[in-house]
């Protein structure tokens, strides 16, 4: 298991990889790294690499127990140090993408802003890319893609913990059987998140979307949404096409909260709506538990600064804490 | 979309479903009422429905819901005649005869509410021949089976089911056996062997403690577990593979988080109390640091409101009762 270093924006040094000093170097450095990792390696990378074509993930995978790990270090005037500070995948509107995987799996992602593809920023191609981690990542202004998208095949089984999405020119995420805990995904050209089979999302805030702020797909099993807060996407908070599950979100600002084809049902409990034309339309609505209606369909929204996206509750909000007994 | 009504104790009426006081009688009236369902149907059941002449499970092998049109069952009080809805559960009570409560058989869609499955010398509710798909159970309870409280018949096993706010207890296996599940505000406790036994599963606000050997295993990948407390089992949590467990109390376990050379945790935001070991020394890797810090808690109180009597509220002295990350 070996320590790989890349840096965007060193001159100097043996550019092979094995200290800051020599780090690999700049777009062509940070292709050789993924390019030399094996399963348990760990590339540290700072600054920003400002590509002319994709980084392609395609020789190595991790494993169950030996993910690849690739984390973003502040650099930190050249002392190095992680403290959440990201290094930047900039594909300048020139590469058509910041990565593209090809049916490697078993990669974890941390610190790391991707930007500017012409397509989307992320794809899979080939086959799928399984079991990838994505941990306090940025994607944001691909041209005419998605933040994080499918290509020819999908991410698969991935997880993405405090990432941001916004501003892509359609998807902020396309997931697949994957979770999505702490997000922000916002303005983005079409869909918040295009969530397929068995997604689960959680603890995320997801507004100002031009079409739907989460698709819940046919045909892929449900999806399940919970504790969310969904605002002022353009068609709906929720657009679903099967059984979706939608439990403690804050429903707000749409023309529809929850929209149906017509053939889903939504198990639709402990949700807050407010200021939606229609809270829900077009679905199967299960919304009782114990005998009573679980919506909130009144009261204060107590978002404390809507205009700035501070989607932090005030004390005065409704609904902000459940208790259910057991 | 019809109407269905059986009471597990009425001996009056025309036994014919169409209304309480004709209600369909007992288990062969709840066999008939599961038989004669279809799509969009709703059969309200109330009281205890004893498994006694059948000796067999109430077999729900005829007839899917659908994606828009599900077959619901739901609990009634029986409130001396006047029956309502108040989260009050129907009872079918295999009576330590029948083998099983409820086997499904290739039937999908099935939704079933504020029912209460207890005695089987088997599973309790089971899967069986043909994977059911797509059942959602509500404020349910299964206890006291000789097998699982939710399990499997040779491997066959509910699939893409989903548990709210249910409670498995007492049961010499397991608590909650399926796959590619997702379970929320759900209880797992005093079960003979696994809390949670999850394939492709995710866990959220569940509650697992004294169970025997494990309080949640995930047996496979594409599991998560999210803000729940995994209290006084052998193991807390066993992972086969890789798995994000998060914002987690795991407390007063032999080992909280086990799993072998094959396995990864993300182990983020954790709470670690009175574990003998917190995490397997032989775990592949842990991963614990966010944004360069690491994001475990392991001294500060545990701060259960009453755990000796299932109760695990938090008190105002919990360390690490809320977590906010900056976005």
């Amino acid at each position: 298991m070996a320590d790989i270093y890349v840096d965007g924006q060193l001159g100097t040094g043996a550019n092979n990889g094995t200290s800051w000093v020599n780090a690999y170097q700049g777009e062509a450095g940070l292709q050789a790294a993924c390019d030399a990792a094996v399963a348990g390696d760990i590339l540290h990378i700072t600054r920003t690499f400002t590509l002319t074509a994709a980084i392609d993930i395609d020789i190595a995978s991790g494993t169950d127990g030996k993910p690849i790990r690739v984390i973003g270090y502040n650099y930190n005037s050249g002392s190095l140090v992680v403290d959440g500070t990201r290094a930047v995948v900039d594909a300048n509107n020139v590469a058509a993408n910041c990565v593209v995987v090809n049916e490697k799996n078993h990669w974890i992602w941390e610190n790391i802003e991707f930007k500017n593809a012409t397509g989307s920023n992320l794809i899979c191609n080939g086959d799928y890319a399984r079991d990838w981690f994505f941990i306090n990542c940025i994607s944001h202004g691909s041209v005419a893609g998605d933040g994080w998208g499918p290509g020819t095949d999908d991410f698969y089984d991935c997880r993405f913990f405090f990432c941001k999405s916004y501003n892509n020119g359609n998807d902020g995420i396309n997931i697949y059987r994957g979770t999505i805990f702490g997000c922000t995904v916002n303005d983005n050209g079409r869909y918040g998140i295009y969530g397929r089979k068995t997604t689960d999302i959680t603890n995320s805030v997801i507004y100002n979307n031009i079409s739907y702020g989460i698709l819940s797909e046919t045909g892929y099993e449900s999806v399940s949404i919970d504790n969310c807060v969904l605002n002022n996407n353009g068609n709906a908070a929720i657009y679903t096409e099967d059984i979706t599950y939608v439990l403690g979100c804050r429903i707000t600002n749409h023309a529809v909260g929850i929209l149906g084809d017509g053939s889903a049902t939504v198990f639709n409990f402990w949700n807050f709506f407010k200021d939606n034309t229609a809270n829900t339309s077009n679905i199967t609505d299960i919304y009782t538990f114990r005998g009573e209606d679980t919506r909130i369909t009144s009261g204060v929204t107590g978002y404390a600064d809507i205009n700035n996206a501070n989607f932090n509750l005030m004390p005065d909000a409704i609904g902000r804490r459940k208790e259910i007994e057991i | 979309m019809a109407d269905i009504y059986a009471d597990g104790q009425l001996g009056t009426g025309a036994n014919n479903g169409t209304s309480w006081v004709n209600a369909y009688q007992g288990e062969a009236g709840l066999q008939a009422a599961c038989d004669a369902a279809v799509a969009g149907d709703i059969l309200h059941i109330t009281r205890t429905f004893t498994l006694t002449a059948l000796t067999v499970s109430i077999d729900i092998d005829i007839a899917s819901g659908s994606q828009s049109s599900p077959i619901r069952v739901i609990g009634y009080n029986y409130n001396s005649g006047s029956p309502v809805v108040d989260g009050t559960r129907s009872i079918i009570d295999a009576d330590n005869a029948a083998v099983n409560c409820v086997a499904a058989n290739g039937v999908h869609y099935w939704v079933l509410e504020n029912i209460e499955f207890k005695n089987a010398t088997d599973d309790n509710v089971t899967a069986t021949v043909d994977e059911p798909l797509y059942w959602t159970f509500i404020n349910c309870i299964s206890h006291h089976a000789v097998a699982d409280g939710w399990g499997e018949t040779a491997a066959i096993s509910f699939l893409h089911a989903k548990f709210i706010i249910c409670n498995a207890y007492n049961n010499t296996g397991n608590g909650f056996k399926s796959h590619r599940t997702w379970n929320f505000g759900c209880v797992a406790h005093d079960n003979g062997a696994v809390g949670f036994y999850a394939w492709r599963s995710k866990l959220i606000n569940c509650l697992s403690y004294k169970n025997v050997t494990f309080g949640i295993y995930l047996a496979d990948d594409h599991c998560a577990v999210r803000n729940c407390v995994i209290d006084n089992n052998l193991i807390g949590i066993n992972i086969n593979d890789i798995a994000p467990i998060y914002a987690c109390r795991i407390t007063n376990n032999t080992t909280g988080i086990a799993g072998d050379a094959t396995t990864t945790v993300i182990d983020f935001w954790n709470f670690f109390k009175d574990n003998t070991v917190n995490i397997d020394a032989v775990i592949g890797s842990v991963i614990s640091t966010f944004r360069g810090e690491d994001t475990r808690v392991i001294s500060g109180e545990t701060g259960y409101m009453d755990s000796s009597n299932g109760d695990y509220r938090l008190n105002r002295n919990a360390t690490s009762r809320r977590m906010q990350v900056e976005l």
